[in-house]
């Protein structure tokens, strides 16, 4: 139990206030809910919260293998090789790039909202 | 059912849309600069990746080209020389400094990289920082007070495969391409540039630039190679701007390593430089006789093939310690060169094989009296023996102040620089009134206080006072010498900068500066900057204009650039420089062929032109 207490006791650095509002669109579609609890080594703002216990989180933004829950990341690479990962933001082509896999979606009895069909594979 | 599908289509568009423009918010917000700037390094003006995507500055031009009071132009050579365009000498501008990831281009024997660089592509770079006055001393080898720092694209941003045309109402073409992988970056750009010429006088060239990187851990390696097969050279040294051959053939190599261990930075560079000059005047005869009647020293003939090896190394260390943050650093230049082939007016010239060691060692300390208030400064002592005909030992330095009060921010600067011209001037009677003499350095002695207001927009008011002493200026001939004369002058100036909505922005400069000099004049500038976005659009303009008390006439430089993003992948713009045609324009100095008497033949520094871009992503 104790090792899933977690993760950096100090948040180093945030994300921008525009990721932060676009992770918020997007995690909320998916988890079909207003706030969403996060496990994180950024931090986040409202209406995402920063959470310590995989328990309680609904997902994890970047890699931590020791949790289960599904996991956002933040390169295309990670996103192929970690089978958790339901999703990325990463850059390519010099631009922000959002993908989702539908898939991985359905493993986690994720929704998948009609709004974000355009970045679903 | 109907009203509910609309209401569902409606949300889906918005949907979308939501997203895209906060994945555009984050592009354009997204700077680099954040983590390559140095604090408190002198007044420094950035660059971002947007910035130059909407500029589409595809040439170091374009970015000189909205700088005030530096600004770009040309020499008699065509060369990018904002200094001393009159001289007869390639390079007076030593004392800007160009930068690729860190690592100095130099142009061998003639100094900065500027002079070539200036007119190059920078498809390659993601964004651009200036320091101007006062740069840090651990930035540069050689002195320098304009410090011009590019970074080239980010790896891993840039994924992916990019291909760019142009073309322009002279009939220029440029064609680029560039690969980011993983670890590795590959560029190649190829170049023919045209523009307008006068009378004979040709400023046209033809480049291939080709650049790769790899990073592997803490480690970084590159290389930069371009190859001018022909570059012409405008009137060059012709009196009375008559060439009947004037081009350059230009090689330049850099390969370069960079290695990060946790406090220390160590860097070395090596650099090939090949220069081949042919010059022939179509007034041989008369030259001939001016020079053997009043005993001038006319030029109505040169070939030079020159080439130059450059080594460079660095080694810094920087460190935290309670309240101060301090790097210290030795670094060194061997900088040689030689002819095989000189001949001038047909007769072979002496060549100099022997080398310049330049040695330089430097502490900067910056001390945070508080979380509010930074006092700092740097030291930087350098030792430059050029070809045993001269040794100067430099000692510079700067110190800064920075104080936070609520939206106030106030900053003083205080620096006293010296900087050396060429070294391939140093003891050259080409180009010196008089080669024996020993060449002082020009020192620049600087204060600058500014107050910035920051809240939903940035007000600054700097006031700048500068003072320049030994400036090696060129006499009726051309040819230069080291004047007694103080340059003084005063700049006061607004600056002005509002992010109007999270995708625009504008940047606002007024400046009156005062100079006292061989002439006393004020100046009169204004630069305005507009950036912005809106849907499949990307809009920039630029406004220039200036009017001196001595030349009492005003210079609109308008331009700006329009784009068009058909999608995520392909893009459109047109771009237009100096479209009323009111362009700052130089006077060059040459002889009227038949009366012998002075004339001017004037010229724009940035032409009038329109060019039309295609960029494609994949």
């Amino acid at each position: 139990m104790k090792k899933f207490i977690l993760l950096i006791p100090i948040l180093l650095f945030s994300f921008n206030k525009y990721e932060n509002e676009l992770f918020s669109y997007i995690l909320s579609k998916i988890f079909n809910k207003k706030i969403v609890y996060v496990l994180s080594k950024q931090k986040v703002n409202y209406p995402l919260i920063n959470v310590y216990d995989c328990k309680k989180a609904d997902i994890v933004l970047g890699n931590y293998n020791k949790c289960n829950k599904p996991h956002f990341v933040f390169s295309y690479k990670n996103l192929i090789h970690n089978k958790k990962a339901i999703g990325a933001f990463y850059w390519a082509k010099g631009r922000p790039q959002i993908l989702l896999l539908k898939n991985r979606l359905k493993e986690f009895n994720l929704s998948i909202p009609k709004e974000l069909d355009e970045y679903i594979y | 059912m109907k009203k509910f599908l609309i209401i569902f289509y409606t949300t889906l568009l918005f949907a979308n849309s939501k997203i895209n423009t906060l994945l555009k918010q984050i592009e354009i917000n997204q700077d680099l600069s954040s983590k390559t700037k140095k604090q408190n390094a002198g007044i420094i003006e950035i660059f971002t990746r947007s910035d130059i995507e909407r500029m589409k500055a595809t040439k170091l031009k374009d970015i000189l080209k909205v700088l005030s009071p530096f600004f770009y132009s040309r020499n008699k050579f065509n060369l990018p020389d904002p200094f001393l365009p009159n001289a007869t000498s390639p390079n007076n501008s030593n004392f800007i400094r160009l930068y690729i990831d860190n690592h100095e281009i130099t142009s061998g024997p003639f100094g900065s990289g500027i002079v070539i660089y200036g007119n190059m592509d920078i498809n390659n770079i993601d964004h651009i920082e200036v320091y101007k006055t006062s740069p840090s001393f651990d930035m540069s080898v050689e002195p320098g007070f304009i410090i011009i720092k590019m970074y080239t694209k980010d790896y891993q941003r840039d994924l992916g495969k990019k291909i760019g045309l142009s073309f322009d109402n002279y009939y220029s073409k440029e064609g680029y391409f560039y690969q980011a992988f993983d670890k590795k970056f590959i560029y190649f750009d190829a170049n023919n540039y045209k523009t307008k010429s006068i009378k004979n006088l040709k400023k046209d060239f033809n480049s291939i630039h080709f650049f790769s990187s790899y990073k592997k851990d803490n480690s970084e390696y590159f290389i930069d190679y371009i190859n001018i097969p022909k570059y012409d050279n405008f009137i060059g040294l012709s009196p009375f701007a008559t060439p009947k051959t004037n081009y350059t053939k230009i090689q330049n190599l850099l390969l370069a390593y960079n290695k990060n261990f946790d406090n220390i930075n160590f860097k070395i560079d090596y650099q090939f430089f090949k220069n081949n000059y042919q010059f022939e005047d179509k007034n041989k005869q008369k030259i001939q006789f001016l020079n053997s009647t009043y005993k001038k020293n006319l030029i109505y003939q040169v070939n030079s093939k020159l080439k130059s090896h450059t080594l460079t190394s660095s080694l810094t260390y920087t460190n935290k310690l309670n309240n101060n943050d301090f790097t210290v650093g030795i670094k060194s230049r061997y900088n040689t060169y030689y002819y095989d082939t000189l001949t001038i007016n047909n007769k072979s010239q002496k060549t100099k094989t022997n080398p310049q060691l330049t040695n330089t060692l430097f502490i900067e300390e910056r001390y945070f009296i508080n979380n509010k208030t930074i006092l700092g400064g740097g030291i930087a002592h350098y030792h430059i023996n050029t070809y045993s005909y001269q040794t100067n030992n430099i000692l510079n330095h700067r110190i800064f102040f920075t104080h936070l009060n609520n939206n106030y921010i106030y900053k003083l600067y205080h620096s006293n620089i010296k900087t050396l011209p060429p070294s391939y001037i140093i003891g050259n009677p080409s180009f010196l009134e008089t080669p024996n003499q020993k060449i002082k350095p020009m020192r620049e002695l600087y204060t600058i206080f500014e107050i910035t207001k920051k809240d939903t927009s940035s007000k600054t008011i700097r006031v700048f006072k500068g003072e320049a002493k030994n400036a090696l200026i060129p006499n009726n001939e051309g040819k230069l010498y080291v004047t007694n004369k103080r340059f003084k002058y005063k700049t006061v100036s607004f600056i002005y900068k509002k992010n109007i909505t999270p995708l625009s922005k504008i940047n606002l400069k007024i400046s009156i500066t005062h100079i006292n000099g061989f002439n006393i004049s004020n100046v009169y500038r204004l630069l305005e900057r507009y950036f912005a976005s809106y849907n499949k659009f990307d809009l920039f303009e630029y406004l220039k204009i200036e009017r001196s008390t001595l030349i009492k006439k005003y210079y609109i430089n308008l331009g700006g650039t329009i784009t068009y993003h058909k999608n995520d992948n392909l893009s459109f713009a047109i771009k237009i420089d100096n479209l009323l045609n009111k362009a700052k324009q130089l006077n060059y100095y040459v002889l009227d062929e038949n009366t012998l008497q002075p004339k001017t033949i004037k010229d724009f520094n940035i032409e009038r032109k329109i060019e039309i871009l295609m960029e494609y992503t994949f």
